[in-house]
């Protein structure tokens, strides 16, 4: 039984970086511009945060400080992949590759393993249980007794849902990725609404990041988004863009990733093996989803 | 009064002049069509009505007033609207949304959808148009999206409408009600610039004509007081017979050439789209196949094309089963296509010319050795074929993207026609080509037909249809419902089979 509760908890709380990166990707990919650097933004998000909370001492400004950073990171790529039009695929790729290698290098620089900030957050503290819910058995300790950004996550779908169909910008953001032409042809300002697309999408991944390094475990270690930021984007691939499709494939993803983690301590010698699950699940998930979209087109 | 004036209007390309002092005059509430030759530089000088492109030199007066507009968002504040021949919409979206696209209604943050769909219903039924406000756009017909991109305009208030060859994709049934919107929104007090070639539309709805050649106006006439000789003259500068007069064949004893058994395929839905059909083409013979647009003939074409695989059924030319066969192999086997969209199955619009007219049979060994191109074999078929199907280009090294929709389709032509196939499958080949073109074209098909090719015609022109055919198919909804011989083809029977009256 308590395998079950911690395998449904992790999997609330491996998924609500996933679905904040999933959601801050979906305007981008529907305004057509893949934002592959999602992982990128998630990385700075986690390492910036994590950092400032120790130079501030303040969680709240050290969160607020990795934000503003990861949207100047937002900025760089749309400046690069919008107005000057290069391959957006190419920029996502450098920025990437930029976030590690700088995050990796300071680490050295400060001579410090990691960022510990355990000091100053207390992670425990940050659990909230909600009144009422925290009553009901079975799922009181599935649902309840998580960290605010995690609620926040799952809020955030209804959002996102909400300004993407219910709002001109929502409407633009679509409207700029299926017929550019016909946007500009109106007087919509395509650009502006790309460069707020993916900057939702910074917005997002900062807070994806600092939910995973400080607000969490009150850690970051070198590399610690490990590919979320990918899986986000095959998450949103096989969910279309779709708010609430894409978080459910989100969730799928979480949960291997909380089976993988669940199932490893029993494993034994094994148990490493066990990390590449979500990874493996990533690829066979694709996979079986653009087999089955294509299942019945005769088309060559 | 005169709402739109231009004094010694000018557009220079670099040397290329498009457009040489163009002085017209369009009177208030009249209907005024644009006719030139593919290239005469109609569009440009749209382009430049609607603040696409700004003038050289010269001057525009809309209203009287002197213009100067940087962009189309300009040109429609000041009451003057297009509708492109290729339309700008969103496929995803609904009618509604489509038309109140840039100035949606809202209530605080979020679009007041109700009041939205009301606003559309209103004008729909205002200009009398046959439109469902919560249809999506990809479902609708060529026809209805038209209507989308008109409504579009006229919500924005405009009352000078430019339309850049309104009829060249839609069918004949459509281009009957198109012309009946015209006289209605005349009938309301707009002005209506058509930009055509089809004599037919002219003389059915304009007032008035402006013949466009060569950049130069060559003629502006009463439609009342001219003929569709006196036009065809004026635009090609000679006279043109589109009469197309055939030797009488018996195909009795000729050998069949080409031969569909059965074919069957469903689309992504699972629905069956082409339904046992089965034909053979004989030596020298052009089978006619008609139906209205969307009951299946596109994706017959793919399937003998190559580019959709079959469910059931068996494709053979010259008794040798080619079902199911690739593009590539199909070419090697003797059959050339000409695609129903140039630049989606045609063309690629970002290559050079030279690259385009050897597509397709770029691995052959006249264009080919040892996997390497022959670039002076190519440049000399290039400028062959350039100048003996007369394509109009400004830049022989440049992109097929710089040409018009007609000189693209008689790239399309000439590098199909040039590798001296068996048979051809042919699919809209005159779409949006001028009439001088258009006569060429009719012209070679029957110097193949004469060469005992085979030619199987898809085309929703039933004029063509019939004057082109020896035999003629019709489609419906998938199926084969009738056939019917060339010479006693009319077009009620046809009509009536296209509707699926038997």
């Amino acid at each position: 039984m308590s395998l079950i509760n911690n395998i449904l908890y992790d999997t609330v709380y491996h998924s609500a970086p996933l679905i904040l990166l999933v959601l801050g990707g979906i305007f981008a990919y529907k305004a057509n511009v893949l934002n592959i650097a999602l992982e990128g933004m998630m990385l700075l998000g986690a390492f910036s945060s994590a950092y400032f909370v120790l130079i501030t001492k303040s969680l709240l400004w050290g969160i607020i400080v990795g934000v503003i950073l990861t949207l100047i990171l937002g900025l760089i790529f749309s400046y690069f992949s919008v107005t000057l039009k290069s391959n957006f695929i190419i920029t996502g790729l450098g920025i990437n590759m930029f976030t590690l290698a700088l995050s990796g290098f300071l680490l050295q620089f400060f001579s410090i393993p990691n960022i510990n900030v355990s000091s100053i957050v207390s992670t425990a503290n940050l659990k909230i249980d909600i009144p009422f819910l925290k009553d009901i058995p079975i799922i009181a300790p599935i649902l309840s007794g998580h960290t605010f950004l995690t609620y926040f996550s799952f809020v955030c779908i209804f959002l996102a849902g909400v300004l993407m169909f219910k709002t001109k910008f929502g409407t633009y953001v679509r409207v700029v990725g299926e017929n550019e032409e016909a946007a500009k042809s109106v007087g919509i300002k395509s650009d502006r609404i790309k460069y707020l697309a993916v900057l939702i999408g910074a917005f997002l991944c900062a807070l994806a990041g600092a939910n995973l390094s400080v607000e969490r475990t009150a850690l970051y270690t070198n590399n610690m988004t490990a590919g979320r930021g990918f899986i986000a984007i095959a998450a949103i691939y096989c969910g279309r863009g779709m708010p609430v499709k894409s978080t459910l494939y989100a969730t799928v993803f979480g949960l291997t990733k909380s089976l993988s983690i669940n199932l490893a301590l029993n494993a034994g010698p094994v148990s490493g093996l066990f990390e590449t699950v979500p990874y493996v699940m990533m690829v066979i998930v694709l996979g079986v989803v653009s087999a089955i979209e294509s299942r019945r087109t005769k088309l060559r | 009064m005169k709402v739109i004036k231009t004094i010694n209007l000018t557009k220079k390309f670099g040397d290329f002049i498009a457009n040489d002092n163009i002085n017209l005059e369009i009177e208030k509430g009249s209907i005024t069509a644009i006719m030139g030759e593919n290239g005469a530089g109609k569009t440009t000088l749209m382009n430049m009505f609607y603040g696409l492109s700004k003038p050289t030199s010269g001057e525009l007066l809309i209203n009287g007033k002197k213009a100067n507009f940087k962009s189309p968002q300009d040109a429609i504040k000041c009451g003057l609207g297009m509708v492109h021949q290729h339309f700008k919409l969103v496929p995803g979206l609904t009618v509604f949304e489509n038309i109140l696209l840039g100035t949606e209604i809202t209530a605080g943050p979020f679009i007041d959808t109700m009041k939205e769909i009301k606003e559309v219903s209103k004008l729909i039924t205002e200009y009398k148009f046959e439109l469902n406000p919560k249809d999506k756009v990809s479902d609708i017909s060529i026809g209805a999206k038209q209507r989308v991109e008109i409504l579009k305009m006229l919500y924005r208030k405009v009352d000078i409408l430019i339309f850049d060859e309104p009829t060249a994709v839609l069918t004949p049934q459509e281009v009957d009600e198109l012309l009946q919107s015209f006289r209605e929104l005349k009938k309301q007090g707009k002005t209506i610039i058509l930009i055509t070639h089809k004599l037919r539309e002219i003389m059915e709805v304009s007032d008035e004509v402006i013949v466009i050649k060569k950049g130069k106006i060559v003629g502006n006439v009463k439609t009342s007081k001219t003929n569709p000789k006196e036009l065809a003259n004026m635009m090609v500068g000679r006279d043109v017979v589109l009469d197309v007069s055939k030797r009488e064949k018996d195909f009795s004893t000729s050998k069949v050439l080409y031969k569909v058994e059965n074919l069957k395929t469903e689309n992504d839905l699972g629905k069956t789209v082409v339904d046992n059909i089965s034909f053979e083409i004989r030596e020298g013979e052009i089978l006619g196949v008609c139906g209205v647009e969307g009951n299946g003939q596109s994706e017959l074409v793919k399937l003998l094309t190559g580019l959709m695989e079959k469910t059931e059924g068996k494709v053979f030319l010259n008794g040798e089963d080619i079902t199911g066969m690739w593009p590539d192999e199909l070419r090697k086997k003797g059959l050339a296509f000409i695609p129903e969209d140039r630049y989606a199955q045609g063309l690629c619009r970002d290559m050079s010319l030279s690259d385009n007219i050897i597509a397709g049979y770029h691995s052959g060994e006249k264009y080919c050795s040892f996997g390497l191109l022959k670039r002076k074999e190519i440049t000399k078929t290039r400028d062959e074929l350039i100048d003996f199907y007369d394509i109009r280009i400004s830049e022989r090294e440049g992109n097929i993207s710089s040409l018009s929709g007609g000189n693209a389709q008689k790239v399309i032509i000439a590098r199909e026609f040039d590798a001296d196939p068996k048979v051809i499958i042919a699919s809209q080949p005159t779409r949006g080509v001028d009439i001088g073109s258009i006569e060429f074209i009719y012209k070679k098909i029957l110097e193949l037909r004469e060469k005992g090719k085979g030619i199987l015609l898809v085309s929703s022109e039933l004029s063509e249809i019939m004057s082109l055919s020896d035999r003629i198919i019709v489609m419906y909804k998938g199926k084969i419902v009738g056939q019917v011989d060339g010479k006693t083809a009319t077009k009620e029977k046809l009509g009536l089979l296209m509707a699926g009256v038997r």
